[in-house]
């Protein structure tokens, strides 16, 4: 496979004259982004996400991308980066078709053009079809594109230039807009404003003013690449343009700017040492305290502990599936899942230590926490038990596949809302419900092995369903109960039917139900393990289908696009359950 | 000579009433206690919440909450069914019932019954909430005062006299076109109302003698759909006022979103969201809202506010999940906006909830009986 891989990189080599960043340091460069300082690394991967949708780019590492776009704008305006699948909106935009359906900045923003008035009534509007929802977003992608392959304008060379001028960017330049504007207004009154009439020299001045008034004008509001410290405000980082334009440049800053202009110069002349020269040094400079956290995070995005994780897992799956014929493979599951175990773990406590919080605050960091606490329970409860194994291999490596689905805006670390912005209650509701989700979906993966072995006659006395089933009934008991005294705290009322607080006390009463038929032998045991299976449609719904509503105080989890997928996972689930209940009743009739 | 009707036998008859009484109740109490009640009344509470989560989406937690939950009745469409509230006291009855008389007191038992007894005090704190929990909110300005909470929901026409009496409190429930108010020598006739109102240009200068008077006069409040937001509609009602000794009679309009109220004489006429008044004052000194760097999203929000009761006043800060609670009222960070002059403000919500306390004994005593019917059946297994 290595192999295989390595002859296709042989044969389609890079382009050889772009600068590669890798080890510049041009990564560590720290950056303000979505309210939080990070490293330029996950700049450029919130930035990439956010622009192709894609989560790498194809090829290049995510800096790498994002240098070619700050240093070279040129040449990153006719890259193809922009996939227009939607043939409606192919053809409103007049492009071609062409095989990938990638298309060019120069491209799509040619054919954004003549609809920009359009556009601006449909950001307004509610209800979009499938076409004009991609159109806002293509339209998003390429503003955050124009403000990338701007960020740098004012430092990057012109190709106009005033007479004994130093220098040949904007910032060397701009001390001559006045006297070139000067000059343009004398010549404008003699010979109005028709070109023509110009000498060579005046049509030079002309062209001289001209530029540079539009790369002022473009660069209005430009401030994406906030990687200067501003001087006279603690904590707000700025973009060069915003640092100029707003007046608060200062000594220290305009060294930090001239580092830049070091960098765009050593990309100019392929000078790899160099560049790694002002990006490190301009990294250092502008490091804050927390440099720890930077690195960490780094780390992080360098090595992908989730992936690792999950294939660890599938592996766990496959020995546990072949240990339940062969009971000597259980080690080797049990091992396999340790070790994903081990990575998910560090990856898990990484977060928490760059994102200075407790584990859990988004959406997306429920389900890394439910595969975990699924994986461990699978650990500690099914250990002699293959079956219960592969339930606890398979949710982790589930919900690890479907995370990737449910991040937001490209950055996994977003900052959290004001209501959520509390250690205590993060630490404590949340993650005692979410527990709860991990021990029910394990306990209705038991209920599955439960009633699959009654249906294939191979009872299974030794499961721990019920156990399971009074782990998980704590956990999200105290959960909803703890979450109902956080609205309380925070909203001034402890109950609100809101739907994801109905989605909580869902999976309670299933569960207080499903316990009390057991009690009163109104449940059989197979009617009792059909109704703890089901447990996981439920979870399902509370966890996912409330955010679909879109309704109420706890919206912030908001997901789009998988109610299809919700609906097909619960029918699913329904027919299985249903199926393996029947067979088993009818083996029992029969017995 | 007439007949006497022979004495009725008095003893016999209420002793034998009294015993079938006491017969009755216990064997109903034993009914009650049978498993079967919860058995069936769980799926019902299911149902009915995942109807009443599905109708938010188009008629708004408010509705929903008032059809399907906060209610004895829920209205699927045509069709009556037991409520949230019935569903909730059937379950609460049954509990209680189990609790007190068929409860197997054993120690295997004994996590079970902590438990029961936990869900139990739950269900009692939602009842003393349901019952006397008010909720409100009082907005104020930097560097003002406030010592009333206006209700969110609850509208009301009032009509106060000069010492504040209330002479007429009529809800916004139970206004009809044409009904009259009588309050003192004031009579009230509502001419129109609605719930959700955008204003419109007034055309008309008087309808018969009576003339428009005040914002009634430049405008008129026309209806529009509500808003499934609750909060988000703002009411308004046109009243014909007659009777004044003053030579005010006429046509005025009162909406909850336009501090006008008409004043006849002595008496004040106010149509707007139900006020109370709190036993202390509070005072904002300084609002402050936190932004997480370089963004508009608001990272944190406190209101930094003095206390006065009596003639003490002392400092205090209310911040997002950490409230402030005193002789029974609990405020809490709600909102942060802007006055039409640029003062910054803060939203409080205020509430009283004699129950409050209960989630929080309850959860710990749900989670004692789990762990200890856990433990039991753990070591059970072992042994």
């Amino acid at each position: 496979m290595r192999i295989f891989l390595l002859c296709l990189l042989l044969l389609f080599p890079a382009k050889a004259f772009a600068l590669d960043v890798a080890h510049t340091g041009f990564a560590a460069i720290p950056v303000l982004h979505e309210g939080r300082v990070k490293p330029l690394d996950s700049f450029a991967r919130a930035m990439h996400w956010r622009i192709t949708g894609q989560e790498h780019p194809q090829g290049i590492s995510a800096e790498q991308w994002l240098a070619e776009i700050l240093f070279d704008p040129l040449a990153a305006a006719d890259k193809p980066q922009f996939a227009v699948r939607h043939p409606e909106l192919a053809a409103l935009l007049a492009l071609p078709a062409r095989k990938g359906s990638l298309y060019s900045f120069t491209e799509i923003s040619a054919g954004l053009a003549p609809h920009i008035n359009m556009i601006g009534t449909l950001a307004q509007k509610k209800e979009l079809s499938p076409a004009q929802e991609q159109l806002l977003q293509l339209q998003k992608a390429v503003i955050d594109y124009t403000q990338l392959m701007r960020s740098l304008s004012l430092i990057l060379p012109l190709a106009v230039t005033w007479p004994d001028a130093e220098g040949d960017d904007y910032l060397s330049l701009r001390k001559y807009e006045e006297q070139a504007q000067k000059k343009l207004d004398n010549i404008t009154k003699v010979k109005s404003e028709d070109i023509e009439r110009y000498t060579e020299d005046e049509q030079q001045i002309a062209a001289f003013a001209f530029q540079l008034a539009v790369i002022r004008d473009s660069a209005m509001g430009n401030n994406l690449l906030r990687v200067i410290p501003a001087p006279w405000q603690a904590g707000e980082w700025l973009s060069p343009w915003a640092i100029i334009q707003s007046g608060q440049g200062s000594p220290e800053t305009a060294s930090m700017i001239r580092d830049w202009k070091d960098m765009a110069e050593a990309w100019n002349f392929d000078d790899r040492e160099t560049f790694a020269g002002a990006a490190s040094g301009f990294g250092y400079n502008t490091m804050p305290e927390n440099r720890a956290r930077l690195e960490a995070e780094l780390t992080y995005n360098k090595y992908a502990l989730f992936s690792c994780a999950m294939i660890a897992y599938i592996a766990a799956l496959a020995f546990a599936l072949a240990a339940i014929r062969r009971p000597g493979m259980t080690m080797g599951a049990v091992g396999a899942l340790c070790a994903g175990a081990l990575a998910h773990g560090a990856a898990m406590a990484l977060r928490v230590y760059i994102l200075e919080r407790p584990p859990v605050g988004t959406l997306y960091e429920s389900v890394l926490f439910v595969a975990l606490i699924a994986v461990i329970t699978a650990l500690v409860a099914g250990r002699r038990n293959p079956a219960l194994l592969a339930a606890g291999a398979f949710t982790g490596a589930g919900l690890l596949f479907i995370a990737p689905l449910l991040i937001q805006s490209g950055d996994t670390m977003p900052v959290l809302v004001a209501v959520l912005n509390t250690n205590f209650w993060l630490a404590t509701h949340v993650i005692i419900i979410t527990a709860g989700y991990g021990f029910s979906i394990l306990c209705g993966l038991a209920a599955h092995i439960w009633l699959a072995g009654a249906a294939f006659g191979k009872p299974q006395s030794s499961l721990p369903m019920h156990r399971l089933a009074l782990v998980a009934l704590l956990f999200t008991t105290v959960g909803t109960i703890l979450g109902g005294i956080w609205a309380d705290q925070s909203w001034g009322r402890f109950w609100g039917w809101d739907p994801k607080e109905n989605g909580a006390l869902m999976i309670v009463l299933w569960f207080v139900w499903a316990m009390h038929g057991r009690r009163a032998a109104r449940l059989t045991p197979p009617l009792y393990a059909a109704a703890l299976a089901a447990v996981n449609i439920i979870v399902a719904l509370a966890w996912f289908g409330v955010n679909l509503l879109n309704v109420g105080l706890h919206s912030y989890g908001f997901t789009s696009g998988i109610a299809l997928a919700l609906t097909a996972f619960c029918l699913a689930e329904a027919l299985l359950i249903g199926g393996l209940w029947y067979k088993g009743e009818r083996r029992e009739r029969t017995a | 000579m007439s007949t006497i009707d022979p004495p009725l036998p008095i003893h016999p008859r209420p002793c034998r009433l009294y015993s079938l009484q006491m017969k009755d109740l216990s064997a109903l109490i034993r009914r009650l206690a049978r498993p079967d009640i919860p058995f069936y009344a769980l799926p019902w509470l299911m149902v009915l919440l995942v109807a009443g989560t599905v109708a938010q989406r188009d008629m708004g937690l408010y509705a929903a909450q008032a059809n399907f939950f906060s209610s004895w009745i829920a209205w699927f469409g045509p069709v009556p069914a037991p409520g949230g509230y019935t569903t909730i006291a059937l379950i609460g009855v049954a509990l209680a019932a189990k609790f007190t008389i068929d409860s197997k007191w054993s120690l295997r038992n004994a996590g079970i019954i902590i438990a029961h007894g936990g869900a139990l005090l739950l269900l009692i704190g939602g009842l003393l909430t349901a019952v006397t929990a008010r909720e409100g909110f009082m907005m104020i300005a930097e560097g003002a005062q406030a010592a009333i909470m206006e209700d969110y929901h609850d509208k009301h026409l009032t009509v106060t006299g000069a010492d504040g009496a209330v002479l007429a409190d009529m809800p916004y429930a139970r206004l009809k076109a044409g009904t009259e108010i009588a309050a003192g020598p004031l009579s009230i006739n509502i001419l129109e109302y609605c719930h959700n109102c955008i204003p419109e240009e007034q055309t008309e200068t008087a309808r018969g003698k009576l003339a428009f008077i005040g914002p009634a006069s430049k405008i008129k409040m026309a209806a529009v759909p509500s808003d499934i937001n609750e909060e988000q509609n703002h009411s308004a009602v046109t009243v014909a006022i007659r009777g004044s000794d003053t030579g005010q009679d006429g046509i005025y309009l009162m909406s909850d979103i336009m501090p006008h109220q008409p004043q006849i004489g002595e008496m004040t006429v106010r149509f707007g969201r139900r006020q109370s008044t709190l036993p202390f004052t509070v005072m904002l000194d300084d609002i402050r809202r936190e932004l997480y760097p370089g963004t508009t999203m608001a990272r944190g929000y406190e209101s930094h506010v003095r206390v006065q009761d009596g003639a003490t006043t002392w400092p205090a800060v209310i911040r997002m999940n950490e409230p402030l609670r005193y002789r029974g009222y609990t405020l809490y960070q709600s909102n942060y906006t802007l006055m039409q002059d640029g003062t910054e403000a803060t939203v409080l919500s205020a509430v009283r909830n004699t129950g409050w306390l209960f989630p929080y004994i309850a959860s710990i005593v749900i989670a004692a009986g789990l762990i200890v019917h856990l433990f039991l059946a753990l070591r059970g297994r072992k042994a």
